[in-house]
């Protein structure tokens, strides 16, 4: 809670700084750029954040992406209807993460090897598949509505993001899924236990990571009405931050999907900010990367400082002179 | 169901012939015993002694090689967990088993949670878990608020939600494990109380302890084992400490000579 207390705080103070070194920052139209700019790294950071309060670890979400996009362009080019796209795009990307949440779980190969491999097989994949080329480009526009349309207002991806969004909040702290991922993420030895195929649990939320990561590779192609074989590079660490930074714990068992959602619309901010200021890109990853760094300290450091402060608490109490 | 000296004609639990082998290490060695309804065993042995595998068998955490298990006389087999406690056998760890991060309401009902209709969601009914949860463990003489975090409680308090949690499905036969070895007095007290308590209301415990004292005060019943083997059985009331000491070490002494 105070987590989210302080980034909402320090997210605060970022806007106006930024307004005040470039009033355009603060308008409507700016806005809604950002969060459409963040809607695909945000609709992959929803159910990365399940996965880790479930304990786990997906790098293989950017290559997920890319997966999804080529395979709209496999779609258009077969002349599927577009529902139909969309349903294989999104039944692949569960398949890569099935094929992740078999190894972790039931081969128990580490997560961080079994998804950094994911990322190369299914990245390998896909270029070798199109030749490395923009896969198709130039489809319907009811379907790059889906990427680039409003809708009320609101840009179709923010719209898509938020219901996501809403959707995965409700999955964690009101359904019993929700109750078996905390458990899982906390101990899943102990969930097995109490009764909760804790393996089958795990694997079920890789699939919900990869299905998300190729949704958000769907609506991409859409936006940029194309499927270029380099979507999601580097998506694996902003997604992480993103988590992160909104307070997931890195051991699993604790985090939010509403802090999550703060932590996307946090890096989003930071980075219209350095691109408003003029910062250069490769400085924005350097920025990136040590936010990352900070909030992995602060979620190591925090449980330890509280722990002395109990420990401070308890001596004191003894230090107290005896009274009668 | 009780004949004249008011106990149980058959036991809740009865264990014949138990055997389990880990590579080169025999941990069970044809072992039998049984716990009726309203009364409270003890198990005791030295490290080693075979208690902790035949607790994990009983949980279905791991499968006998060998045996058989009677549960109100009628032959059982446990392949798992969830089939433990659908037969009424609820375990408490020595580490307890609670997920630190949830509250205690979420820890009783953890893979038993109640659902609200349509079950097409499995959306929970919290008000209804916490109430329940409140009610049981107010049964057991505490009084905590259930949406406390488990995190949050002290050793004593861990105990009494672990031990409310053994009761509240159904249960008619509780193994604990060492459930007062992390304890002060005082909970050990407590602890030892509502163990009783688990008796006085009919139903089966066995209690695995290092400590003879807690065990010469609940138990109706020792029951030793050694090297896998169940090397005796007494009533409490008929047997001195020096007695089960003996029967922990005995063999162990005979080997030396």
């Amino acid at each position: 809670m105070t987590r989210q207390g302080l980034l909402v705080g320090a997210l605060f103070l970022l806007c106006i700084l930024i307004t005040i070194g470039q009033p355009r920052f603060l308008t409507i139209y700016n806005w809604l750029n950002i969060l459409q700019q963040a809607a695909s790294i945000g609709l992959v950071s929803s159910g990365v954040a399940l996965l880790m309060i479930g304990g786990g670890f997906d790098l293989s979400v950017g290559s997920v992406v890319a997966l999804g996009g080529y395979l709209v362009a496999v779609g258009f080019g077969t002349g599927l209807p577009i529902p139909l796209v969309i349903l294989l795009a999104v039944l692949a990307g569960a398949a890569v993460g099935a094929v992740n949440g078999y190894g972790v779980a039931y081969l128990r190969i580490p997560a961080l090897i079994m998804t950094l491999g994911m990322l190369y097989v299914v990245r390998g994949g896909v270029l070798f598949l199109s030749g490395g080329e923009t896969a198709g480009r130039g489809y319907p526009e009811s379907f790059t509505f889906l990427g680039k349309g409003d809708l009320i207002g609101l840009p179709v991806p923010v719209i898509i993001m938020g219901a996501a969004y809403v959707a995965l909040y409700l999955v964690h702290k009101k359904t019993r899924f929700g109750r078996y991922t905390i458990a899982v993420g906390t101990d899943a030895e102990i969930a097995r236990r109490a009764g909760v195929n804790s393996r089958f649990h795990v694997a079920k939320l890789y699939i919900l990571s990869g299905a998300l990561a190729a949704a958000a590779g769907v609506m991409l192609s859409a936006r940029l009405n194309a499927s270029t074989t380099n979507a999601g590079i580097g998506y694996e660490l902003e997604v992480i931050a993103s988590v992160v930074i909104g307070g997931t714990s890195l051991f699993g068992g604790e985090g939010t999907i509403a802090g999550t959602l703060l932590g996307v619309v946090f890096l989003a901010v930071v980075h219209n900010a350095l691109n408003l200021l003029g910062v250069s890109p490769f400085l924005q990853q350097f920025a990136i990367g040590s936010l990352l760094l900070f909030s992995a300290a602060a979620d190591i450091l925090a449980p330890l400082l509280a722990q002395r402060r109990l420990n401070l608490a308890a001596l004191s109490q003894f230090r107290r002179p005896q009274s009668g | 169901m009780t004949d004249h000296d008011g106990k149980a004609e058959f036991p809740c639990l009865e264990v014949q012939g138990i055997s389990k082998r880990f590579g080169g290490i025999q941990a069970l060695d044809n072992a039998s015993l049984s716990v009726y309804p309203s009364e409270i065993v003890g198990l005791v042995g030295a490290n080693g002694a075979g208690k902790s595998t035949l607790i994990n068998i009983l949980a279905g955490v791991t499968r006998a090689d060998e045996g058989e298990i009677f549960v109100d006389n009628t032959r059982v087999a446990i392949n798992d967990p969830i089939n433990a406690r659908q037969l009424g056998i609820e375990i408490v760890y020595q580490n307890l088993a609670l997920i630190e991060t949830l509250d205690i309401a979420s820890n009783i009902h953890l893979g038993r949670e109640l659902v609200q209709r349509p079950r097409l969601f499995q959306w929970l009914n919290e008000s209804r878990m916490q109430a329940q949860a409140k009610e049981l463990l107010s049964s057991i003489g505490l009084d905590l608020n259930p949406k406390l975090r488990v995190r949050n409680l002290s050793g004593g308090q861990r105990q009494g939600v672990a031990l409310a949690r053994a009761i509240f499905f159904q249960a008619r036969i509780v193994l604990l494990d060492e459930p007062t070895a992390a304890l002060g007095i005082a909970e050990t007290l407590a602890t030892l109380e509502i163990i009783e308590q688990f008796r006085d209301h009919g139903l089966g415990v066995m209690v695995v302890s290092h400590n003879l004292e807690d065990i010469f005060r609940i138990t109706d019943r020792i029951v030793v084992m050694r090297a896998g083997r169940v090397v005796g059985a007494r009533t409490t009331a008929e047997t001195t400490s020096a007695e089960i000491v003996n029967l922990i070490t005995m063999g162990a002494a005979e080997e030396a000579i």
